[in-house]
């Protein structure tokens, strides 16, 4: 044994002495260390989640003609239906050249025309978008549940939700369009699911070539709008403000909204957040000090003599501060310890719960505030020992060996 | 006996500030020991045996005068050299054993053995030796104080301050807690040590015990008498 086990063993011995009392102790660091965690995973398991929802999306910009009202957003194919007409707001053939041009490049540019209509099979009727595309960057940017990309003008692939409402299965006819003047389409394939998206929301939309679309709704050669899929989400911004310089040289013409930046301001909420929801956490780890101070500063009293005796006989006081050191720490180890395996299970179930998936829960973003936690607790602990290891060293001998 | 002596006290005083007044717990003691003297401190109780003891030991430092140990003034040394000057250059032996509860009889010997050697005497056995002088057995060794009787508390606590071999030895009233028996056998134990050439200064109030050493100083009221 060498001089810092002896000390050590001391310290172990202290804390087995009063064993209830030190878990009780460590029981405020078990609960600071398991708020903290399970926040933190919380937190990376959301941001991880909404990324990876996002993501797939956000490397796309979308051009829309300027409406005046801040490039507008949302729900697209409500107000398309207004302005078909009106060629101030639409994208013009010109536009979704010069777009092509200086995205090109970059990654696919396609044009989108959209809108909302009434749509009619058998004895149901309702409404539905109806998206107009280039048939050929159907495979580029639509993955298949079933069936095949629409080849001719008359047939049509369908969203997953439109589907199951209709009761819609590949070859079954419907009708786009008002009572006496519909157009009937066939329905050649299922889209997989894709959720909401700034781009195209084709869950509950039907989706067919240019040709189809204009020929029901006609105005050919001006479009909703224009997607550009990049193929390096960090070229966002470059190619952004290269379509808006090029666009809106004399005068505001088109609004471009760049996915990459929601999504970079929704992680930068998420984390914001995240830190928060640990400091308010952190707040129970807290309370924690002040008991581990309390439970240090009983072991300093009732040890006066035993440091008075372990002075007298020449240890140094920078030995005894250690000693107190170790056993604040074997606190804060013993908690930490209780805290992680604890947090595993609880961070589990609040991600299960606040998050509504755990497909991230294992992986090393999220399981790092698990040793985090461990370490701000045993952090804390060793803090809280401080003081009281201080004035265990300070002790005067003689004094010490005097008290009962 | 022509060279220096090992302990020497030239005008120390001791006093306790209290606010009922100051406390004078030694005043002005002049003393010179010898290496290998064996010293017995008498004198009633309050008259500051103790404070002589505590003072000569390095656990404190005089509020006047100056107190030499192998030479050298202890208001030249730090806390820290203080310290080490109990761990090598003396043993204490207490009325009250002074053992650490939370140690085994065995570590409490070995306890600053380590603590001056940075190292374990698993190896040497020179631990279980000095046990085994005090005549304590092995098995008697891994008892922690509290299973001990005084007897073997108080041999413990002599081998505690033989381990690193120091060349002073203090005790204060070593046979108060003992019964005649008990008392007779460590007085035995300290007079081999006295014989093998250390320092032993002791404190009593039992003639008997103190016609063991071979000089006798009387305190009063702080004072060599
Ligand atoms: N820490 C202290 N604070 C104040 N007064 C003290 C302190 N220590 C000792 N004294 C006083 O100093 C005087 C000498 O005390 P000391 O303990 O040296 O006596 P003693 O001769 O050892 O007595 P006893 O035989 O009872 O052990 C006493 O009056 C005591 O009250
Ligand atoms: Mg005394």
């Amino acid at each position: 044994m060498i001089v810092k086990d002896i000390i050590f063993q001391l310290s172990v011995r202290s804390v087995r002495l009063h064993f209830l009392r030190s878990v009780l102790a460590a029981l405020g660091i078990v609960i600071g260390v398991v708020a903290i965690a399970s926040m933190g995973m919380m937190g990376a398991n959301m941001t991880l989640s909404v990324t990876e929802e996002l993501s797939s999306m956000a490397n796309i910009l979308v051009v829309r003609p300027d409406i005046g009202f801040g490039g507008g957003g949302g729900d697209r194919p409500v107000m398309a239906g207004m302005s078909s007409s009106s060629t101030e707001e639409m994208i013009t053939e010109d536009q979704f050249r010069d777009i092509e041009q200086i995205a090109g490049k970059y990654g696919l540019v396609y044009a989108v025309n959209s809108r909302s209509d009434r749509i009619e099979m058998g004895d149901s009727k309702g409404r539905s978008t109806i998206y107009g595309l280039d048939p050929a960057v159907f495979p580029e940017i639509f993955t298949l549940a079933d069936g095949a990309f629409p080849k001719s003008t008359s047939s049509v692939m369908i969203g997953p939700d439109l589907a199951d409402r209709f009761g819609l299965t590949l070859g079954s006819k419907l009708d786009i369009g008002e009572e006496n003047e519909t157009t009937t389409v066939r329905v050649v394939g299922i889209l997989e699911e894709r959720g909401m998206s700034m781009d195209l929301n084709t869950d509950s939309a039907i989706i067919g070539s240019e040709k189809l679309f204009f020929g029901i709704y006609g105005g050919e050669g001006e479009y909703d709008q224009v997607n550009v899929v990049l193929d390096d989400i960090n070229d966002a911004t470059a190619v952004n403000t290269e379509i808006t310089a090029q666009l809106n040289k004399k005068e505001d013409q088109v609004s471009v909204q760049d996915s990459s930046r929601m999504l970079e301001n929704i992680t930068a909420t998420l984390g914001t957040m995240t830190s928060f929801v640990m400091a308010i956490a952190g707040i129970s780890l807290l309370v924690a000090a002040v008991s581990i101070f309390n439970v240090m500063m009983m072991s300093v009293t009732e040890r006066i003599r035993e440091i008075g005796i372990l002075r007298s006989i020449g240890t140094q006081k920078t030995e005894i501060r250690k000693m107190f050191i170790y056993e604040a720490g074997i606190l804060g180890v013993i908690g930490a310890v209780i805290g992680a395996v604890l947090s595993l299970a609880i961070g589990y179930v609040v991600v299960l719960a606040m998050v509504g998936s755990t497909d991230y829960f294992f992986t090393p973003e999220s399981l790092l505030y698990v040793p985090f936690g461990m370490a701000v607790g045993i952090v804390i602990c060793i803090v809280s020992g401080v003081y009281p290891a201080w004035s265990a060293s300070n002790l005067d001998p003689i004094e010490a060996l005097r008290s009962e | 006996m022509g060279s220096d002596p090992i302990i020497g006290l030239d005008e120390v005083s001791k006093i306790y500030p209290l606010p009922s007044g100051d406390v004078i717990a030694l005043d002005k003691v002049n003393l010179a020991i010898d290496e290998g003297e064996f010293l017995a401190v008498m004198g009633p109780s309050g008259s500051g045996k103790s404070t002589l003891l505590n003072q000569i030991g390095s656990l404190d430092v005089p509020s006047s005068g100056n107190l030499s140990l192998g030479g050298r003034n202890i208001r030249d040394m730090s806390d820290r050299e203080l310290t080490s000057l109990r761990l090598t250059m003396i043993g204490f032996v207490f009325q009250k054993f002074n053992l650490v509860p939370l140690l085994t009889a065995y570590e409490n010997v070995e306890y600053p053995f380590i603590l001056k050697n940075r190292k374990s005497d698993e190896a040497g056995g020179h631990v279980s030796r000095v046990l085994q002088m005090v005549g304590i057995d092995p098995v008697l060794a891994t008892h922690r104080p509290p299973e001990l009787s005084g007897g073997q508390q108080q041999r413990v606590a002599i081998a505690r301050a033989l381990v690193n071999d120091p060349k002073i030895i203090l005790c204060d009233e070593p046979t108060g807690n003992l019964d005649s028996e008990n008392g007779r056998q460590i007085m035995g134990i300290l007079t081999r040590l006295n014989g093998e050439g250390r320092t032993i200064i002791m404190v009593t109030h039992d003639p008997v015990v103190a016609s063991h050493a071979r000089r006798t100083i009387v305190m009063q009221d702080g004072r060599i008498s």
